[in-house]
């Protein structure tokens, strides 16, 4: 198997020396044509290089510009030095100086050995399907070009449009079918001599020369015109990837082991800033040689997967799943949104029962559950540690600057348990709306008792974990002035128990199922079912869809399903619920207290009885202001 | 009323070039009197050079180690301002083909140091890129350990930029770094191996067009409680220079504003980070460096980091999530820099 190699370079003449030597080696034969705008001396060094070597032609007639005939021209060029030369080869591949091969040669002559006979090009009919990712297909021949797309982009666009406006479609040459496909091929030698005819017929000559980019529609076409589709592989052996700016990606010596598993015998481009990436794909072909170019059957060849493809699209926006400095701009909502790791947050409306909930969490040992992230005066992590993350537990002003990079860096700081903190109603600004939009976060709601949250509301401070309920101020503010402050209280829990509700009724969609629920503390479970949604603009959505994803959980049963979505054991986690239980017992006798305080105060028994764990109704409210 | 208010934008717009660019610009061609090259020039600048411009306090110790690592990224060609009291780092350099050394005539006043380096900016990297560093700065970017700065900014100019984002990364050792000595020639990253991989914010900042980012060793140690007025971390370190850019405040901003943008609408861009070094050298070189960073010719540009690495080589830094640095994917891991979509 004799192969031709007809090589179009523009720059970097030692690293065209370097691949025409390699091509050499293996007994083939490489026509050149080296940009004519390029340096002399360049051209001269890669001339005299090969100066008196029968198998290497380097010719320079054209300047090649992007998306113009001159780069077919001077590949028709190179196959006349080839035609010129007597070599007759079995098979014509056309490379740029930026190409490399990613297997040995020999490989390649094997292969295409074994597959002789096949067109291998891209060639897909572009009246029938698209190929063109963004931008022009067919318009690239109905209309003519005269004027470069990247250097007068002005009149390229005033002489586009002016043939739109002007309806100045034309026919394809000769009534051919058109084709299109990657500009890099590997062709028989007949059929390259068909073409070299065609290719000087003046009407074929005339109309390529105003197409755009014909390199991507020449040769496809004359391949498909001239033979049966039955010889056209569809794919060519160059492996070539784009960015988002339409531009090849380029690789680099850190790519090696990415280029030894790609179904190609030839990589574009690579890396001409260092020979690090050449000289190492040369290593792996010698016989010795640990890591080797991974073995594909002929099908297989051609191929691409999607690991590049994945990768770009999935970056756009930076590194996912992390936060990256600088790069996000609505910092509260977006800082969060880069991160992925799923963590749990427990919205409470009073610090005594989230003490409830967080002794019961710290018996999971697969769980790492913080305190009062957010207090306004010490954040309590997790142990009761007085640093964590490099954040100090005083120093709270810094959540004033960067409350959601401190939440990530808490999040992404442990690596093998899963996180979690809790929210107390009045704390973190609007970070509970957050907590509900993100998909990766477990909300849980507690449905509050309003009397401890009232309790708690007497003091001025919010209280920590470690502090016991404290109800010296119950009877220590006067009868009108302990009524006034409940009254102003009812309103303002109700609003927050309303604003929960819609909060996890419109945001429900973006969760996982069972990933937002309501939980309720106490012995037994309570007979009351979730609210259901006021909003009047979904009302004609299906109620039951919805609401389904949606549940009123006994704490010990949403605990189960917390642990299940975290891959977590909850029977093995050793609770011993006894402690959690007597605890509850507490928080109900001084409920109690609280009450008989308020309905000594004039308050009615039965209108404090009525104001039930997340009220939210406007009428319990009107019973009190 | 429409119109009148077109007409007051385009005087506004003006006002704003003639004083924040052009002014500038014209200040720091005038300054470039008051330098003087040191050293020959070695030969004709090329169109592909890639420049970085070095103001000098003294770092003796650290200068041959950046040199090095930044030769081996692909810069070829150091244009150095010596600022130290002793100065003869040209007679230091004769050795380096690649160095340029400018001093200034008489006494030097550190605070028109800025000036000074935008006229050797304007001279030697007009039309270049041009990398703006100081001697303990070492440049990090995606697998920096196999690709050069080439190729770095190969992909950034096919994403049609002229400038990369870069932020400022406090390297500190298990000890602190007054304990430790960094021999003539030694490699300052043997000494100082830990960073921190949490603890950063970003910020925007309206009028620059910039973001400030903070955090770090030195808000978690010495700004606790003012978080606010913690260092601004953010650099434009790599810039293809035109003759009217020039940086505003050290190299935290730039004039155009334009500059300061770090990444472009809906798509990340690459960035960089500079691993800092400066705890090992000593207070005086670090208050020369503070008097010269002090200068600002655009206000509300964030505040300088000089003032607080005297304070900070004084402490123990190493916490729980202090990390040890080996390679550029940790600072990936960290989110420190954005490979973007460089695959």
């Amino acid at each position: 198997m004799k192969i031709a190699f007809a090589l179009i370079a523009h720059q970097h003449p030692k690293t065209v020396e370097r691949l025409i030597r390699l091509i050499l080696a293996d007994g083939h034969i490489v026509a050149v044509h080296y940009d004519a705008r390029a340096p002399e001396a360049d051209f001269r060094a890669l001339s005299d290089a090969f100066a008196g070597n029968d198998s290497v032609r380097v010719v320079r007639e054209f300047h090649v510009a992007w998306g113009q005939w001159s780069i077919v021209a001077a590949t028709l060029r190179c196959l006349d030095e080839i035609a010129d030369a007597g070599w007759e080869p079995d098979y014509v591949h056309l490379l740029s100086g930026a190409d490399y091969p990613i297997r040995p040669i020999g490989d390649f002559a094997a292969f295409l050995e074994r597959n002789a006979g096949k067109q291998f090009l891209e060639c897909v009919p572009s009246n029938e399907r698209r190929w063109v990712r963004g931008g022009m297909q067919q318009e690239r021949y109905l209309y003519r070009f005269h004027f470069n797309w990247r250097d007068q982009r002005r009149l390229f666009d005033l002489a586009y449009n002016l043939q739109k406006f002007l309806g100045l479609k034309r026919k394809f040459v000769r009534g051919i079918e058109p084709h299109m496909g990657s500009q890099w091929w590997t062709l028989t030698w007949e059929i390259v001599k068909q073409i070299m005819v065609l290719a000087r017929e003046p009407d074929i000559l005339k109309f390529f020369k105003t197409t755009l980019i014909p390199d991507e529609l020449f040769f496809q076409t004359m391949v498909a015109h001239l033979t049966d589709f039955r010889n056209i592989a569809g794919r060519n052996l160059t492996l070539y990837q784009f960015t988002d700016y339409g531009v090849p990606v380029v690789y680099y010596a850190d790519h090696i082991d990415y280029l030894l598993r790609q179904p190609f015998f030839f990589a574009r481009k690579l890396s001409s800033h260092s020979p690090e990436l050449h000289e190492g794909l040369e290593a792996t072909w010698r016989a010795d040689a640990e890591r080797r170019p991974r073995q594909f059957p002929d099908d297989a060849f051609g191929r691409i997967g999607t690991e590049y493809e994945d990768y770009r699209i999935s970056h756009r926006l930076g590194v996912p799943g992390r936060p990256v400095v600088g790069l996000l701009s609505n910092l509260w909502a977006e800082n969060l949104g880069g991160l992925t790791r799923p963590y749990f947050c427990v919205l409470g409306t009073s610090t005594a029962e989230l003490r409830v909930v967080q002794r019961a969490l710290t018996q999971m040992p697969e769980l790492l559950c913080h305190g009062q992230l957010f207090h306004p005066h010490r954040s309590e992590f997790a142990g009761g540690v007085n640093s964590y993350a490099g954040y100090d537990a005083d120093a709270t002003e810094i959540l004033h600057v960067s409350a959601p990079n401190f939440l990530a860096d808490l999040i992404l700081s442990e690596t093998e348990r899963t996180s979690g903190f809790l929210l107390r109603w009045g704390q973190g600004w609007h970070i509970h709306e957050i907590m509900f939009d993100r998909p990766n976060v477990r909300v849980a709601a507690l449905r509050g008792d309003p009397f401890l949250a009232f309790i708690e509301t007497l003091k001025p401070v919010h209280p920590h974990l470690d502090e016991s309920l404290d109800i010296q101020p119950l009877f220590e503010l006067p009868a009108e002035a302990l009524v006034h402050r409940f009254r102003q209280f009812v309103v303002a829990f109700c609003a927050f128990n309303k604003n929960i509700d819609e909060l996890m009724f419109s945001y429900i969609e973006t969760k996982p199922k069972g990933w937002a629920s309501y939980i309720e503390l106490g012995e037994t479970t309570s007979q009351r079912s979730i609210p259901l949604r006021r909003s009047s603009a979904r009302k004609n959505a299906d109620p039951s869809e919805t609401v389904q994803n949606v549940a009123l959980l006994h704490w010990r049963s949403w605990m189960a399903q917390l642990g299940h979505s975290f891959d977590i054991d909850f029977q093995n986690g050793g609770a011993d619920w006894s402690s959690v239980l007597s605890d509850l017992r507490e928080l109900e006798k001084l409920r109690q207290v609280a009450v008989d305080r308020l309905v000594e105060c004039g308050l009615s028994r039965s209108a404090l009885e009525s104001l039930k764990e997340g009220s939210d109704d406007p009428k319990i409210v009107l019973a009190f202001v | 009323m429409k119109f009148l208010r077109k007409i007051w934008r385009e005087i506004r717009d003006i006002r704003f070039t003639v004083l924040h660019i052009l002014l500038p610009a014209w200040e720091a061609y005038r300054s470039g009197g008051q330098l003087k090259r040191e050293s020959r020039e070695f030969r004709k600048l090329r169109p592909s050079d890639l420049v970085a411009v070095v103001p000098f306090y003294g770092e003796s110790a650290m200068l041959s180690a950046c040199l090095a690592h930044h030769r081996h990224l692909g810069v070829n060609l150091f244009v150095l301002l010596d600022l130290s009291e002793a100065g003869g780092l040209a007679h230091e350099l004769t050795e380096s083909a690649d160095c340029v050394v400018w001093r200034p005539r008489g006494d030097i006043r550190l605070k028109r140091a800025l000036l000074w380096l935008n006229y050797l900016r304007r001279r030697y990297a007009t039309g270049r890129w041009c990398l703006s560093i100081e001697p303990s700065d070492f440049v990090a970017f995606h697998h920096s350990e196999t690709r050069k700065l080439k190729d770095l900014i190969e992909f950034i100019e096919n994403e049609r930029r002229n400038h990369v984002f870069g932020v400022v990364v406090e390297m500190y050792g298990d000890r602190p770094a007054v304990e430790l000595t960094l021999e003539a020639g030694g490699d300052p990253r043997a000494l100082l191996r830990l960073f921190d991989p949490l603890g950063y914010e970003t910020a925007k900042s309206g009028r620059l067009l910039e973001v400030a980012v903070r955090g770090g060793p030195q808000r978690r140690r010495l700004f606790p409680s003012i978080p606010r007025r913690s260092p601004a971390l953010n650099r434009v370190p790599l810039v293809k220079w035109e003759w009217y850019f020039s940086y505003g405040a050290g190299t935290r901003v730039m004039m155009p504003r334009k500059l300061n943008q770090p990444h472009a609408v809906a798509h990340a861009n690459p960035s960089l980070c500079l691993l800092n070094y400066a705890q090992l050298n000593d207070d005086a070189v670090l208050s020369r460096a503070a008097q010269a960073e002090s200068e600002e010719l655009v206000p509300g540009a964030g505040d300088p980091i000089y003032p607080g690495i005297s304070k900070l080589r004084r402490l123990a830094l190493k916490t729980g999530v202090s990390t040890v640095l080996t390679d550029s994917g940790d600072l990936v891991k960290a989110g420190l820099f954005n490979p973007g979509q460089w695959f």
